[in-house]
């Protein structure tokens, strides 16, 4: 029987709610979540011991989510990132996506719609 | 004798005509502006109870767009109707103060790094803080719905009173079961009046709103039936997706049905003003509200088989009585 492996789930956010709420949301399946304010923290982390999935959003004072993905992107390869962003537009979305981004997810949303995103890519992790 | 005495007159011809082409415009305008009003509360209610990760962001221009959308609702109402347009601006800017002092100001972060309980965070508290004013106001402020019922009210001041245009438009007689129903039609997909006055039956007019309403009612004669029953006169502008319905007769009370009707969900939408008891009864899934003696109901955000339902429904009790 194939049992699920547990992700390692990095949630990056300068607003306390999206921490707050996200990590008992996703904990709920078993995953280990950590949820950060600073960016600089969480890169910090994450060099330690990279995570499975970042979920980071696109716009904080310190670091903008771009360049988390970048930072990421030269520390692990296969992680995947999911971008928050508060405003749905094109280019935004276009931009993370063409940098690497896996997905992006628009506020307000709900805790499991951003679930079916992390399971599609924990599916390419496999 | 001024020289402007000399000058031809300047008036368009067929000003009502005109005139009632850009009122049902501004009409449907406010009409637009609060379905998107109304959507706001929704949105902000929905956000809540589905335990939504929001930001301030998203209080912020929830709370801008409820507003922004009152602002135009004002100005229109005042341009439709500008008697006592002064007392409505005047009580705007107040919920604009109140909006801005406590919903649009930034939002205070506890300190430290304490986490606040799900339910409790700031941006949740924000949010249902400004949704409780939306509905029910404080103590000494009037809720901002309340104001939306007081523009509501202020429109009925434009009911019409014997102005429709007399000339281009078409005339259309259906019957009911104990009334004759005569409509003057104004085509408003054409720029200038269609020529003559000139008689239609149902089957001629290409609005599928105003088809439904009429769906429940036979065509009829508009000749010799009248001479026994009771005669309803009515008003309605149109085009293809939609109807701008007004009663027309005097000794009638007030009532004015606009119905959007293009397969979108988005856009489609029934609003219904009466006076002094009309309608009795609005159709199943109508939110209805009272202000002075007037009554109003809304429905929107509902597939469109719902929307046709209802036009069916309300037609039957508008015109087949």
């Amino acid at each position: 029987m194939e049992t699920k492996k547990n992700l390692r789930i990095m949630v990056i956010d300068d607003e306390n709610i999206v921490g707050n709420r996200l990590k008992p949301a996703l904990a709920r399946s078993g995953d280990m979540v950590e949820a950060f304010v600073d960016p600089r923290e969480a890169l910090k982390r994450f060099q330690e011991d990279p995570f499975d999935i970042v979920v980071t959003d696109i716009r904080m004072d310190e670091m903008d989510g771009i360049e988390v993905l970048e930072e990421v992107q030269k520390i692990s390869e296969k992680t995947k990132v999911i971008i928050i962003t508060g405003y749905a537009t094109v280019e935004v979305a276009r931009e993370a996506l063409s940098k690497g981004a896996f997905d992006f997810i628009a506020k307000p949303f709900k805790p499991n719609d951003l679930r079916v995103i992390i399971e599609r890519a924990a599916k390419q992790l496999q | 004798m001024r020289i402007a005495d000399l000058l031809p007159s300047r008036a368009p011809k067929n000003s009502a005509y005109v005139d009632w082409k850009l009122r049902v415009t501004r009409m449907k305008k406010l009409l637009e502006n609060a379905r998107v009003f109304l959507g706001a509360l929704e949105d902000g209610k929905e956000k809540i109870e589905g335990e939504y990760i929001i930001d301030e962001r998203y209080v912020f221009s929830l709370v801008e767009k409820a507003m922004e959308r009152t602002e135009m609702m004002v100005h229109d109402a005042c341009m439709l109707a500008p008697e006592g347009g002064g007392d409505l601006f005047r009580a705007l800017d107040d919920y604009w103060r109140k909006a801005r002092k406590d919903f649009l100001a930034p939002i205070p972060r506890p300190s430290g790094s304490e986490e606040a309980p799900l339910g409790s965070e700031p941006e949740v508290l924000r949010l249902k803080a400004f949704l409780e004013w939306f509905e029910r106001g404080e103590q000494g402020t009037g809720s901002l719905f309340s104001f939306f019922k007081r523009i509501v009210d202020h429109l009925v001041c434009s009911f019409p009173q014997g102005t429709f245009p007399a000339q281009g438009v078409m005339h259309m007689g259906v019957a009911g079961a104990l009334v004759e129903n005569r409509f003057r039609l104004l085509d408003m997909d054409r720029a200038k009046p269609t020529g003559p006055t000139r008689l239609v039956s149902v089957t001629d007019i290409a609005c599928r709103p105003l088809g439904l309403l009429l769906m429940g009612s036979p065509a009829g004669d508009p000749g010799a039936a009248a001479r026994e029953r009771p005669v309803l006169k009515w008003f309605a502008a149109m085009d293809e997706d939609h109807v701008s319905l007004f009663s027309e007769d005097p000794r009638s009370p007030a009532l004015w049905l606009s119905a959007t009707l293009s397969g979108h969900a988005d856009s489609d939408f029934i609003f219904v003003l009466g006076k002094n008891g009309r309608p009795a009864v609005f159709p199943e899934g109508f939110t209805v509200e009272t202000v002075g003696d007037s009554t109003f109901g809304w429905i929107y955000d509902v597939p469109s088989h719902k929307i046709e339902q209802s036009l069916v429904a309300l037609g039957k009790r508008c015109f087949a009585v």
